[in-house]
């Protein structure tokens, strides 16, 4: 069994390592509490374009690509609503000198104006991308819809106009500012050895350097629901998204909201899979996520229906919800299935490729400032119904649900929707 | 090379198993794969339709017990079907491997297709292809193959075309079940952290009672004159194109070739390829470029795309092009070439480490005939010359073999016959 090694540096920088045995490759993420949520509305879009200027290089760095390659590393990275995890995959004997890059190219990104105009038209093609696709196109909306008048209620992307105005001294003040010693967490994943580690971050100025406290603020989540977003958009099919806040402060309030997502979605034998697609055929398949930020978390699930089933669709979403709400004991009999569902999609995600492993090990420190997967199996192996239906109670209260509709949407089946 | 003990066997009832164990894992990946595919489609759509239905339901257990079978042991099992292949992959916590692959063997001998339960399957295939239409970049990688290939067995999308789909009675897919678990191929992979003999013990025992007669169909590509174009109005804020070429398939000695080639143009292994340079870094025009090959046994294609503003559709097709032309014109020179293999060497050590892309890979090259010893396969990936792959792009990327999908708001015709022309002069 695999577990974790941390040390704090005194500036607050954090390290962790997942000890792999006998792993031969390694993964290597770095991360920042730097995301939708720390973006001033006009600017919106700004941490994922920096993360997209991280990869232009610094003055000794040309080619990050071909210098990741020549490692035998491929990177990657995500921004999301609360976090920027950078990371990579390699052979464990280039792990060090993955992660020493890593450091080199996320204190020195030399961001360069002609740069900056340069990947504006790929930032815009990845945003048109979003807006093509129905499915990218609700769930970037659903954080947005949810979380409204809080710091989670963002896009991410940003829109065209909010990626147009991004300015290069905007960008720079904003990556000057953030990625600081204390908002950074280092996860490695390999048959490795915490010194080595150690070693190679104190070989890095910037990362030691002393540093005042974080520059990001975290606020309660007060949910203000239910609201709805539709958008009307030339396509044949109608896509929805249902999305519940959760409160993420607990053990047992974060393996709830996980459980509850295999009991009402994505489980196999889940509430809306047997409604919507074995018995009724509303939709062909259901795309579910949980993620747990730190102020709150969402169960978002998304689909696709024919704009003549809105109705229908809506009816059965209204109804599961209101089940929840008012009869769980009536799950009952399902905890057993949905526990082990959920067991097992946290298994099969650790086991993800060393990118996703690290991603999210990264993340999950970021978010609660700790991560170990055996505690966070036995979260999940030890909540009981009792616990699991208190906190359900309180996800599917009406206030914390919001409707996204994207497609033919002429006739408002939002306004009808009785929560 | 770093070592992977990949345990290859074949039981006495003709099946294939593969088994791979890695002692850190927690989770564990088996792959079941049916060699028969959308190929060998009696009504469009037949094969997915019946790889799809065995997830809902066998005759033994209804739609609701076979899915609360599947949680019980934490199992997210997923049906795939490709032109050669259906298969079902599952992802399981390690201890409950066991189990999976019973349930597995399960799905494959009793496969059940009442009419209610077929109709929902229908409803939901016709769903989801138009899904996959009104989306720019699908929409343009699915129809690169219809473009490729017209008018043969291969080109139509795997799922069918919604009135096909609705031709397909429980009595067509009874009979298209009975032949492939007669004739088709059976191949079983296993990803986990127990020992491989144990892998296969499990694999073995599961399926005794399946015995095969494999003899597998042979997949023609129909020779075509000159290229093809494939265009879908969308509306949309992208236009998405895709350049497919027909190439040989995995089985050929020009597979490892062919990977490289991908490679050098933008692959998964290697992102960063002449198209991402040309069209992403150094124009900024289009975030996703890339390249894709599809190699089946026998055939395959080779794919370049690229999703644009309408009126950049023209640039970026000419770019792509002549990306394309430069690997037929110029050997990739030798340095370059020697990076490469390194890369891709070390990004399929990193791969085997994944249970389901390890267990993924091993299925399909023993299916298809190709290396699933790690060590063999790299020893073929290093002794590619720069001629070697000049000479596959050459074969594959002339303009009588190179066709265009495209989807969104698309020049006329008669602009994109110009420029495929003057690109693959």
């Amino acid at each position: 069994m695999t577990d974790t090694e941390t040390h704090k540096f005194s500036n607050g920088l954090q390290l962790v390592l997942e000890k792999l045995p006998k792993a031969k490759s390694a993964g290597v993420a770095v991360g920042f509490p730097v995301g939708g949520r720390t973006e001033e509305p006009d600017v919106s879009g700004i941490s994922h374009y920096l993360e997209h200027m991280i990869f232009k290089g610094t003055r000794t760095v040309k080619s990050v690509d071909a210098t990741f390659e020549k490692l035998g590393a491929r990177n990657n990275a995500w921004t999301d609503v609360d976090a920027t995890i950078y990371v990579a995959e390699c052979p464990k004997k280039y792990s060090i000198r993955v992660l020493d890059l890593w450091l080199h190219l996320l204190s020195e990104a030399s961001i360069e104006p002609e740069q900056l105009e340069r990947e504006r038209g790929v930032i815009l093609s990845e945003y048109f991308i979003s807006e093509d696709n129905p499915d990218y196109l609700v769930e970037k909306t659903a954080t947005l819809t949810l979380f409204k008048d809080h710091p989670l209620s963002t896009t991410v992307i940003g829109s065209e106009e909010t990626i147009k105005a991004i300015t290069h001294s905007k960008m720079h003040d904003y990556f000057r500012s953030l990625y600081s010693p204390p908002n950074t967490v280092v996860w490695v994943s390999g048959d490795l050895t915490l010194d080595k580690l150690i070693d190679c971050v104190n070989g890095h100025d910037y990362w030691t350097r002393s540093v005042k406290g974080s520059a990001v603020s975290y606020k309660k989540f007060q949910p203000r629901g239910p609201s709805a977003t539709e958008l009307r958009r030339p396509t044949k099919l109608l896509q929805v998204g249902l999305a519940l806040s959760g409160p993420t402060g607990s053990a047992e309030e974060r393996a709830s909201l996980q459980i509850l997502g295999s009991m009402f979605s994505s489980g196999q034998s889940s509430i809306l899979r047997r409604r919507l697609v074995l018995e009724a055929q509303l939709t062909d398949k259901l795309r579910t996520i949980t993620p747990c930020y730190k102020e709150a978390g969402m169960l978002f699930t998304t689909f696709a229906t024919r704009p003549d089933k809105a109705k229908k669709v809506l009816k059965i979403l209204t109804e599961a919800l209101s089940e929840l709400r008012e009869d769980t004991d009536k799950f009952k009999e399902h905890f057993g299935n949905a526990h082990n569902h959920a067991i097992g999609q946290l298994t099969t995600n650790i086991d993800s490729t060393m990118m996703y492993r690290t991603l999210q090990g990264a993340w999950e420190t970021l978010r609660r400032g700790h991560c170990s997967w055996d505690e966070l199996i036995t979260q999940l192996e030890t909540l009981d119904f009792n616990e699991f239906k208190e906190n359900v109670a309180e996800i599917s209260r009406p206030e914390r649900t919001a409707l996204i509709l994207a497609g033919d949407v002429r006739e408002g089946p939002t306004r009808k929707l009785q929560f | 090379m770093v070592t992977f003990p990949v345990l290859v066997r074949e039981t006495s009832k003709g099946v294939k198993v593969a088994a791979l164990s890695n002692g850190f894992l927690r989770s564990a990946s088996v792959v079941l794969l049916v060699g028969r595919g959308s190929y060998s489609d009696p009504v469009e759509g037949c094969a997915c339709i019946d790889n799809s239905t065995r997830l809902r339901l066998t005759s033994k257990l209804d739609p609701l017990a076979l899915q609360a079978a599947m949680d019980r042991i934490g199992a997210t099992v997923e049906a795939v079907t490709d032109r050669d292949y259906m298969l079902l992959r599952a992802q399981v916590p390690s201890k409950k491997l066991e189990k999976c692959i019973k349930l597995l063997a399960e799905l494959y001998a009793f496969p059940s297709f009442p009419t209610s339960e077929l109709d929902k399957e229908k409803a939901s295939q016709r769903l989801a292809y138009e899904k996959v239409m009104q989306d720019p970049m699908t929409a343009s990688m699915t129809n690169v193959w219809e473009a490729a290939f017209p008018r043969n067995p291969l080109g139509h999308p795997v799922t069918g075309y919604p009135n096909t789909i609705e031709k397909i009675t429980p009595k067509t897919l009874k009979e298209f079940d009975e032949q492939t678990r007669r004739n088709a191929p059976l191949v079983i992979s296993i990803v986990s952290k127990q020992r491989e003999e144990t892998l296969v013990d499990w694999a073995t025992s599961s399926f005794e009672k399946v015995s095969l007669k494999p003899s597998p169909e042979k997949i023609t590509p129909s020779p075509r004159r000159e290229f093809n174009v494939f265009r879908t109005m969308l509306q949309a804020q992208q236009t998405t194109f895709t350049v497919g070429g027909v190439t040989a398939g995995a089985s050929s000695p020009d597979y490892p070739a062919l990977l490289l080639l991908e490679d050098c143009l933008g692959s998964e292994r290697h992102y960063a390829g002449t198209l991402f340079k040309e069209l992403r870094e150094k124009r900024g025009l289009t975030y996703f470029p890339g390249s894709r090959l599809f190699a089946l046994r026998d055939c395959g294609l080779l794919t370049a795309h690229a999703g644009v503003k309408h009126e950049k559709v023209s640039e970026a097709l000419r770019l792509t092009l002549k990306c394309i032309t430069d690997l037929r014109d110029k050997a990739v020179p030798e340095k370059s070439l020697k990076e490469l293999k390194t890369l891709h060497r070390q990004v399929i050590e990193t791969m085997l480490e994944v249970p389901s892309r390890a267990s993924t890979w091993l299925a399909l090259n023993l299916f298809r005939g190709a290396e699933t010893n790690p060590e063999s396969y790299m020893s073929k990936i290093e002794a590619v010359t720069p001629e070697n792959i000049r000479k596959v792009a050459e074969k594959s990327l002339t303009s009588s073999r190179v066709s265009l999908s495209i989807a969104g708001k698309p020049p006329s015709m008669k602009n994109l016959a110009e420029i495929l022309r003057e690109g693959t002069e």
